[in-house]
């Protein structure tokens, strides 16, 4: 049952919890549990600043079968206000927008559906920032 | 090394689209070969190195169902898998049991099947070598991540795509004089930028396709060759090494480390600095990673690598000399059977091209899990 993972993933998924370094205050997203891969220190689960500027990105038009229906789409590498690099689907902006420095704000969004149960997965993708 | 270990015979099929044939049969034909050149020894041991075949489900079980093929007797028979890695695992488990004495020789090889899957399932399977978390609720692709790394790297250095892809210009130039090569054709880089996009702003060109191949070595130690009276590679040395932190967590995606600590070891354990290396084969999955291997390598400073290969530094004729046999662009990349292609190129280009040292270079994903040889020398008997 591939819909079990989702199921598993599903509160850090959708409040963007991360987990942070006690010892050197570095964070990670997704959550790890294991030791800081910087310091060896114990990490906890922290939520997430949810706005951060774009570092790096690319327009994907060879898709992977889940991803299909919204190809060509644009897939971000994000560094949160706090420092945490994520990557996640860009929204709500065209290709022809997207401007490496820009801001961007998370957003709750329909990811994919599984074609056989109809399952609807959620989670976060990252919308420009209107002032 | 504390035991000489020399390679006395390699085996390859084209890479390539084999309709007719399955993974066995591609890995016994190859195999079959390498222990031909070898004077077909008695093996005690069968390591095959596989990233998808247990995956895609097209065979489990490699090197046992090729060991039975083969008709061999009892031996160790096991299947590895990590990526672009498990050829260099695979390899690096038959030094380890020459080395403890339990065999005289032993069969190494890599295999692959990617033409009896569909190419979507076959991405998947790749990617979810990466943090599947990752991969899936962004729909980030390995293509996707190679582009967001080559945007990075344009852009903190101030450098031209172009110079870039400048690496799979030069693969294809070297591949045509390779006969196990997947395309033997030059390609100018105009028409390789304005190829169809695969991830912007990576065209077909800037990824290294995948295709179906079989590679194998045979393994001995120094005494036993000469005893036996075959020809032999030396190798010199080896490293391994990861990159500690998963791609996804790093703070400098633009920096292999694993690819420098894994040869710096390799050398030091063959006695050689790098600019004793007259050619590299670099597991160049795309251009970026190409370039990054060749910085964390260190024959470029980082920023550098893609200047230097659209100078012409790593050209034919020049020392280092990079991907002789085309690369995983030109010769195709067969994942877990690419590592075997190059380590076979190498005693090629030893054997036949006169080279003294090459250093060969593969990895897991993006400097994730990394290998690295230094062969040379070799003899007559
Ligand atoms: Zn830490």
């Amino acid at each position: 049952m591939p819909e079990i993972t989702e199921w598993r993933d599903r509160i850090w998924r959708y409040r963007l919890i991360g987990t942070k370094c006690k010892s050197c205050g570095s964070t990670y997203y997704p959550p790890r549990n294991g030791k800081c891969f910087r310091c060896g220190g114990e990490t906890e689960e922290v939520e997430l600043p949810r706005r951060g500027k774009l570092l790096s990105y690319t327009i994907v038009y060879q898709a992977p079968t889940l991803y299909k229906h919204s190809s060509p789409y644009i897939v971000g590498y994000i560094e949160l206000s706090n420092g945490t690099r994520l990557f996640a689907m860009l929204t709500d902006i065209e290709p022809g927008e997207v401007r490496v420095g820009m801001e961007l704000e998370a957003t709750l969004r329909r990811l994919y559906t599984y074609g056989d149960s109809g399952h609807i997965v959620y989670g976060v993708k990252f919308r420009p920032v209107v002032e | 090394m504390s035991s000489e270990i020399v390679l006395v015979g390699y085996g390859l099929v084209r890479v390539g689209e084999y309709w007719n044939k399955d993974v066995v049969s591609i890995g016994v034909e190859a195999a079959a070969r390498a222990l031909e050149m070898a004077g077909n020894p008695s093996v005690g041991g069968v390591y095959i190195g596989s990233a998808l075949s247990s995956t895609l489900g097209i065979q489990g079980n490699v090197a046992v169902h090729v060991a039975d093929e083969l008709g061999l007797g009892d031996c160790v028979t096991e299947t590895v898998s990590s990526g672009g890695a498990s050829s260099g695992l695979a390899i690096l488990n038959g030094i380890h049991q020459l080395m403890s004495g339990e065999a005289d020789y032993v069969l190494v090889g890599g295999v692959e099947k990617i033409s009896d899957s569909l190419p979507s399932d076959v991405m998947e399977a790749v990617l979810i070598d990466l943090d599947r978390r990752v991969m899936k609720y962004s729909g980030l692709t390995e293509a996707g991540l190679a582009a967001i790394l080559t945007r990075l790297y344009i852009d903190k250095y101030g450098v031209d795509k172009e110079k870039v892809t400048a690496l799979s210009v030069l693969d294809h130039e070297n591949g045509v004089y390779n006969p196990y090569a997947m395309f033997r054709r030059a390609v100018s880089l105009e028409m390789a930028m304005s190829a169809p996009i695969v991830a912007d702003p990576l065209t077909i060109f800037d990824v290294a396709p995948y295709g179906d191949g079989a590679a194998f070595v045979v393994l001995t130690t120094k005494d036993k060759a000469v005893e036996a009276g075959i020809d032999y590679v030396e190798l010199f040395g080896y490293g391994v090494s990861r990159n500690r932190v998963p791609v996804n967590y790093r703070d400098d995606l633009l920096s292999f480390d694993a690819t420098s600590r894994a040869a710096s070891v390799a050398l030091d354990m063959a006695g050689l600095d790098l600019s004793d290396i007259d050619s590299l084969q670099i597991f160049d999955s795309f251009s970026i990673t190409g370039v990054l291997a060749l910085e964390g390598l260190g024959v470029s400073p980082h920023g550098s690598g893609a200047d230097d290969v659209s100078s012409g530094k790593f050209n034919k004729g020049n020392k280092p000399a990079v991907n002789l046999m085309g690369g995983l662009k030109a010769r195709g990349n067969p994942i877990g059977a690419t590592g075997l292609y190059q380590v076979s190129e190498a005693m090629m280009l030893i054997r036949d091209v006169g080279v003294k040292y090459v250093l060969v270079h593969m990895m897991s994903g993006f400097d994730d899990n990394v290998v690295v040889f230094v062969l040379g020398g070799g003899g007559h008997a």
